[in-house]
């Protein structure tokens, strides 16, 4: 416990403030119990000069808070804050009663003070409890301030610590997700579209042999082979991570709402801060936030048209700044025309699952009717600002 | 004698680079100058001014076909781009169209399988037309409310041939029209969609409206 860690000036700072304060007040009684009792009586007898009188009054003040003063220096000029409580206790009272002796010399000199041995063994034995009870309760009030201190300090390296495992967590996850998507692009759609490249080169063969039939019958199962791969292939590996997402959350989102069956109409609108992040050549969003964004807007989109029976979906989606530069909050509304929820609380399907997520980023989210009926989603997602290489 | 066209190639797959380049390379008006299988060699062979068209797989194990493309086109602004892509990103390029020098193509893998396609939509795209995929424009649908919507069943078929990347001889033989009445559905296809200007930029306008506006279903 003796290193000079923030904690240890904390217990040094508070023991002196505490310190330097009691000594004040104690000084300040004691001139004040010799003006009331000691020196009213001077004053009452005549015997001296207002000037001596006042004079006495003032000296009185400067001997007791020398007097504490020194208790206090002695003191932790001999370490007690570095000791445990037997030894500051003894350490102090040792210095208190050592630095009783000069003050009680220094008081009897005065001339308005009594003189006698029950008056100085009193207020000597006074002073000395004072200067220890003071300084001790001066040193008590900084081991608590300090302990405090520490056990704040302890706290946050423990946040700090949790927070790096959750990030690491993510990173890991986010690795995971797209060793899964590259695999399922790269090897196994590369694959199924060869297999549906031959077929079609078969038909083709059959076609010109003159088998039509078969020529048109493989031609089928190469489509049903295409269909599997546009649909099965490409949900499995959206669902770990969406086409588009490495280049940007406005892209992701295109891509995804041009996806829709061509009777919705939809169209997708970015306003100029996010943009102007974008072009400033920063990774605007970080890719764990992004996915959240991108998986948020796909089910409300498909909330619209399943429940909302919508046939036309708006995004719209900005930046907003906040108090800390480097942070971010992301504010995306996505409006349909369809029926609108029901009641003003409604039942969020799949929608509670990313309620939650965001929450737990410190966002928000919404379900609620848009001016012209329909339904209306709203959520807020925090990000930082990452200043990544220029896209490539 | 068509002028030579020199294509790169950026595919991670070696069997489908491999199968691209020969197929192009068979070709006497095409020559194979780059094949690359990701984003850093790429960057280090695409010198401006060294091929007319590139063709991008989009998902590149070391960054992303898309963003490739925007950045070799930053700097040799007349490259011609060309997505390959497994999925349908039909949607994806639409965001990148704004911001190119020269409009982007797309074909997605099945279709370069298909050597006429693959060598029409190469020649097409390097002389400056769009091409679309023929297998998705052939499943598009116009979105209710658009401008496409409105054209005439025999408006939206021709819009579709010339969006595969077809010459208008090439799409009335398709069609079983002549020329001439291609050229006339052509016109009245641009007034529809609000277009002018001159006919190399319509044409392309004409297909960029179609990218935008129509959509594709699968299985329902």
């Amino acid at each position: 416990m003796t290193t000079a860690t923030a904690g240890s000036r904390d217990l040094r700072r508070v023991t002196l403030v505490v310190g330097i304060t009691n000594t004040a007040l104690y000084a300040a009684l004691t001139a004040g119990a010799w003006a009331a009792w000691g020196g009213l009586q001077a004053e009452l007898s005549r015997e001296r000069s207002l000037a001596a009188v006042v004079a006495d009054g003032v000296l009185i003040l400067v001997i007791n808070l020398a007097f504490g003063l020194a208790v206090l220096a002695g003191a932790l000029a001999l370490g007690v804050l570095d000791r445990g409580w037997p030894a500051r206790v003894g350490l102090t009272a040792a210095v208190s009663a050592a630095a009783s002796v000069p003050r009680m010399a220094a008081l009897v000199s005065l001339g308005s003070t009594p003189t006698g041995v029950a008056y100085v063994t009193a207020t000597g034995a006074m002073g000395f409890l004072s200067g220890l009870v003071g300084v001790l309760a001066a040193v008590f009030a900084g081991t608590l301030v300090d302990r405090a201190r520490r056990e704040e300090q302890r706290r946050a390296a423990e946040a700090d610590r949790a927070r790096r495992a959750v990030d690491a967590l993510q990173d890991e996850e986010l690795r995971v997700r797209r060793m899964v998507f590259d695999q399922l692009h790269g090897t196994l759609q590369y694959h199924l579209v060869s297999v549906t490249a031959g077929l079609d080169r078969l038909a083709e063969d059959l076609d010109a042999a003159g088998a039509r039939d078969r020529g048109a019958e493989v031609r089928a199962w190469a489509g049903t082979l295409e269909e599997i791969r546009e649909q099965d292939v490409r949900s499995l590996s959206h669902a770990v991570f969406p086409s588009g997402a490495d280049l940007g959350t406005e892209e992701a989102i295109a891509l995804l709402l041009h996806r829709l069956p061509a009777q919705v109409s939809t169209s997708i609108e970015i306003g100029p801060v996010y943009r102007g992040l974008v072009d400033r050549g920063a990774a605007p969003m970080p890719m764990a936030e992004r996915l959240v964004v991108i998986y948020t807007v796909e089910e409300a989109v498909t909330n619209a048209l399943k429940h909302g029976r919508a046939h036309a979906v708006q995004v719209r989606a900005e930046a907003e700044p906040t108090s800390d530069p480097g942070r971010w909050v992301f504010a995306t509304v996505v409006d349909d025309d369809g029926s609108g929820p029901t009641r003003p609380d409604p039942p969020l399907h799949g929608l509670a699952r990313h309620r939650e997520r965001l929450e737990h980023r410190g966002g928000t989210l919404t379900l609620g009717t848009n001016p012209d009926g329909g339904g209306r989603l709203s959520f807020r997602l925090p990000f930082t600002v990452s200043p990544g290489a220029p896209p490539s | 004698m068509t002028p030579l066209t020199r294509v790169g190639i950026v595919e991670d797959e070696a069997l489908m680079r491999s199968m691209l380049e020969q197929t192009l390379s068979a070709q006497e008006s095409i020559r194979v100058v780059h094949a690359v299988p990701g984003v850093t060699e790429a960057r280090l062979v695409f010198t401006p001014g060294s091929c007319d068209v590139a063709l991008l797989d989009v998902n590149l194990p070391d960054g992303n076909g898309v963003a490739l493309g925007v950045t070799l086109q930053r700097a040799d602004p007349r490259l011609a781009v060309m997505l390959l892509s497994s999925e349908d990103v039909m949607g994806l390029f639409t965001t990148v169209q704004d911001q190119a020098s020269r409009p982007w193509s797309y074909l997605s893998k099945r279709s370069s399988f298909a050597r006429d396609v693959l060598v029409r939509a190469v020649v097409a795209t390097a002389q400056g037309q769009v091409v679309l995929d023929p297998y998705l424009v052939q499943r598009s649908q116009p979105r209710p409310g658009s401008a496409v919507s409105e054209l005439t069943p025999a408006q939206f078929g021709v819009l579709r041939l010339v969006a595969e990347g077809l010459s208008n001889q090439a799409a009335g033989e398709r069609l079983g029209i002549n020329e001439r009445s291609v050229e006339s559905h052509l016109k009245s296809i641009y007034q529809r969609l609000g277009i002018d200007g001159d006919g190399h930029n319509r044409r392309v306008a004409a297909v960029l409206a179609f990218l935008e506006q129509t959509g594709r279903t699968w299985r329902g």
